[in-house]
């Protein structure tokens, strides 16, 4: 694996080219089909989350666990009626992040982005540009490849699941990723993206994968929601000419090796964290009590 | 490389609620379907963090789905429990918390019999929905069912590898 970001953004700078525009070129490069197809099919991805927000956001029901459910209608009503102190575009996406975040864990179906624990980070961020800042589909679009790039060097520099790394592998991840990708579709650098993907990522380094239950329900939804404001923050630092001192290939070094020394109790098997407090072992005893339903 | 294609990053598109823990067992399930046809005895064994958390991720409904031939985007995954007493098939699951050494954490070893045949297959769901087959029968492999790979057709090209072995 050759691919870094530095190395991603240089070839971009040299080639005057978006980084979404570099992966949707490797991606015809690497698959054979035309950029058509390939744009087609992200698209309908676009449409996918899309459509689990706004299921989710009309969805009042509690999982089968009742450990969550109901949280993106509650937040979609506030916005609607108050003004949010997090302003119209945080707000939008958290509710569009816990609508897919909910969603989720009720075995409905989203795009996992990059994983389905995270799922609910980049839609949230989407939905909002789009009501907000009134981008079309096609610029969305174009930010879902430039989302994937950034992930595709996570994925195969460090890790992006919580069974491998932590939650930092997860919602760290994703936050990075819908860093960057805002920071693109506000018309920053290559160079700026890059910025904001480390700085939103250093914000998350250490997370533990602590899963009430085994389920991806506490703490993950709201890590989803609390994921986009990390986002928005991280790209408006870009924007504003900040840069990271550490560079974003090293900190996604430095994710792998915390998540390599990160404890198994804290991936994703339930046996630290928050799955083994009070609450948390009462939930998990309360479930698996349950009679057999087959 | 373990992620190749834009699609495993942005996707897949699948039922909910763990990218590693549901979407990529669909997958191995769905390999030993497409390798035997209709399955009718399976072993199941879940290692590590699926041992752990299966029931709260709905591992076994995915694996079971997969058994069946769905799809990691169908949302009858949900059923499979009822759709696997419809098709007969006969499953024992077995849960080791320990991981076995040099193994993924979510490990899942498969034996599968068809009305003819019998198959023995290694795998792990590596995250982001994407799996992969470490052992066929005894023989060490690496393939990778990537998000959007078309399982039928890779499993059909490695059966027929492995009998003009």
């Amino acid at each position: 694996m050759k691919d870094t970001i530095e190395s991603i953004v240089q070839e971009c700078m040299a080639q005057d080219i978006s980084i979404g525009e570099w992966m949707l070129r490797r991606e015809v490069d690497r698959s054979g089909s035309s950029r058509g197809q390939i744009f087609g099919r992200m698209q309908e991805r676009l449409q996918v989350m899309k459509q689990a927000v706004r299921e989710g956001l009309g969805d009042l029901a509690e999982t089968e666990s009742r450990l969550s459910g109901g949280d993106a209608y509650r937040m979609h009503q506030y916005n609607q009626h108050t003004a949010p102190l997090s302003g119209p575009v945080i707000s939008t996406a958290m509710e569009a992040a816990m609508a897919t975040s909910e969603s989720n864990a009720k075995m409905g179906l989203i795009v996992a982005t990059p994983t389905a624990g995270s799922a609910g980070i980049l839609p949230g961020v989407m939905v909002s540009l789009q009501d907000n800042r009134g981008m079309d589909d096609e610029k969305l679009t174009m930010g879902l490849f430039a989302a994937s790039a950034i992930g595709y060097v996570f994925a195969n520099h460090a890790f992006i699941s919580g069974a491998a790394g932590g939650c930092q592998a997860e919602i760290g991840s994703a936050t990075a990723m819908a860093a960057g990708t805002i920071t693109e579709l506000q018309q920053g650098s290559p160079e700026q993206v890059s910025h904001a993907t480390t700085m939103a990522m250093k914000s998350l380094l250490g997370l533990v994968c602590d899963p009430v239950a085994g389920l991806v329900e506490v703490p993950c939804v709201k890590r989803n929601v609390i994921g986009t404001s990390i986002a928005f923050s991280a790209a408006d630092m870009a924007l504003a000419g900040i840069t990271s001192r550490i560079p974003c290939d090293e900190v996604i070094q430095t994710m792998h090796t915390i998540g390599r020394d990160m404890p198994g109790s804290l991936k994703e098997t339930a046996e630290g964290g928050l799955a083994q407090t009070k609450t948390g072992r009462e939930a998990a005893e309360r479930l698996y009590q349950r009679p057999c339903t087959f | 490389m373990e992620f190749d294609s834009c699609f495993d990053i942005i996707g897949p598109v699948m039922v909910g609620p763990s990218s590693s823990h549901t979407a990529g067992v669909v997958s191995i399930g769905k390999f030993v379907h497409d390798w035997l046809g209709d399955v009718t005895d399976v072993t199941i064994t879940f290692y590590g963090s699926l041992a752990s958390t299966y029931q709260g991720h709905g591992s076994d409904k995915a694996v079971l789905g997969g058994l069946l031939g769905l799809s990691a985007h169908d949302t009858n995954v949900r059923n499979a429990y009822a759709l696997a007493k419809d098709s007969n098939l006969r499953y024992d699951f077995r849960f080791c918390t320990n991981i076995p050494s040099g193994c993924h954490p979510n490990t899942v070893y498969l034996q599968a019999a068809s009305a003819t045949e019998t198959v023995h297959v290694t795998g792990a769901s590596i995250g982001g929905g994407v799996a992969y087959i470490y052992e066929i029968n005894g023989y060490h492999t690496s393939i990778n069912l990537g998000t959007g790979s078309e399982i039928l057709s890779i499993a059909a090209r490695i059966k027929k590898e492995a009998t003009s072995r």
